[in-house]
């Protein structure tokens, strides 16, 4: 393994490396930083706006969220993540994945049948508009087809674990994979960075900019913390948007693997459904049922609360470690090729989802 | 170079079937989470 690529090592290795069930302490000193930069960036967050208050300085209100990545991006971009916490470190989208599940008891089930509704018709517009656009440009830039293939994956459905399914699914080489996944990482990145300037400056509503966030932003971690950058409310929609992306998963991979078999290049997918139900990410099932508990008063309004903020510290760690596993100067290192069709692939599957989310605003008045 | 999922899982004698999944662990968790709430043993989570 290169040190270049130690981004993607901690998204993959290092993940397989912390099974719970395996290296249960392993993850301790990574998971005790996510919770201190976590707690750090709350504590930044009620203290920094109260000083400048007291002080007459004009500082804007910087939200948890932002306080959290960017602590995480100093220590990243400075002194490094120690080898001692990478494997708690990258514990970050399990955190991601039981927030989302305990955020379904914010949600009842009509909302997330409506909501999820559109955000679906949203969604499939999204997933054809993208694929095809990324293909087109994989083509005039001459990249690898199955590079091209793992790029329009992860800008289309949902970043790095995509990326990750597609490329078992269609048998890529490791070094596309490691191009597609720096390139949305880089991307996802900067997409934390504009997303809200760009909402704001748009007047965007909650709902809207949340759909849009989902619709959007293509890594689930990402996509939380742009919504939720935003407003809570705006976090909410992006998860619920970025939820109905995922669950679309399989499908794509299945299309994708099939299409790689009829060349001859892939293996044959013999059992379909099996195949459906391996890549399909459990954690939706797991929102979905809180979900039907909470409309069902399973939970007491105080337990509701309880769990929503719960399933917020949960995110605070998915926050830092955001922060902690993003380093510009390795993926600098990846190549530009790949990041121009990354970033002119997101740039306007950007605006494209921003149209349909204004025309479904309109639609719908939201 | 990366060391993939399926390079992982050549490496390794075990059977995929048997391990449970980062995704599955997560759900167990929160559900986990959400049962010690919904039965008092968890009484109040601050914010």
């Amino acid at each position: 393994m290169s040190e270049t690529l130690a981004i993607p090592q901690i998204e993959q290795a290092e993940i397989k490396q912390a099974q719970p069930n395996l290296q249960f302490l392993r993850v301790i000193p990574g998971i005790l930083l996510l919770a201190a930069i976590g707690y750090a960036g709350k504590l930044l967050e009620q203290n920094v706006g109260k000083y400048a208050k007291a002080h007459h300085w004009i500082f804007p209100n910087i939200e948890y969220v932002l306080w959290a990545i960017l602590l995480g991006l100093a220590i990243s971009n400075t002194v490094g993540v120690p080898a001692i916490f990478r494997a708690g470190v990258a514990t970050y989208e399990f955190w991601l994945k039981v927030g989302i599940v305990l955020l379904g008891a914010r949600f009842l089930l009509g909302d997330v049948l409506k909501l999820g509704g559109v955000s679906l018709a949203l969604v499939a517009i999204e997933i054809t508009g993208a694929i095809a656009f990324m293909t087109l440009l994989g083509r005039l830039f001459n990249l690898k087809p199955k590079l091209t293939t793992l790029l329009a994956v992860g800008s289309a459905v949902c970043g790095v674990s995509a990326i990750i399914a597609t490329q078992g699914a269609i048998d890529a080489d490791e070094e596309d994979s490691s191009f597609a996944i720096a390139a949305i990482l880089a991307l996802g990145a900067l997409a934390l960075f504009t997303f809200p300037l760009i909402g704001h400056a748009l007047h965007l509503s909650d709902h809207a900019y949340g759909l849009w966030a989902g619709l959007a932003v293509d890594n689930t971690a990402e996509a939380s913390a742009a919504g939720a950058l935003y407003s809570d409310a705006a976090g909410k929609l992006a998860v619920l948007a970025k939820t109905t992306r995922n669950a679309m998963i399989g499908f794509v991979v299945l299309a994708y693997a099939i299409y790689w078999a009829s060349q001859g290049q892939a293996k044959t997918v013999k059992n379909k459904a099996a195949f459906l139900w391996q890549k399909f990410p459990k954690f939706v099932l797991g929102f979905l049922l809180i979900s039907v508990l909470a409309t069902y008063h399973f939970f007491s309004k105080e337990q509701v609360t309880a769990l929503a903020n719960l399933s917020r510290w949960a995110f605070l760690l998915t926050f830092a470690g955001v922060g902690l596993r993003t380093n510009f100067r390795e993926m600098r290192k990846q190549g530009l090729r790949p990041f121009a069709v990354g970033a002119i692939g997101e740039v306007v599957i950007a605006v494209f989802t921003l149209g349909i989310v204004i025309g479904a605003q309109k639609i719908w008045g939201w | 170079m990366i060391t993939s999922d399926a390079t992982l899982e050549k490496q390794s004698a075990r059977p995929p079937a048997t391990k449970i999944s980062w995704d599955t662990w997560a759900v167990l968790a929160a559900f986990l989470a959400a049962l010690l709430i919904r039965f008092g043993v968890v009484k109040h989570i601050p914010w």
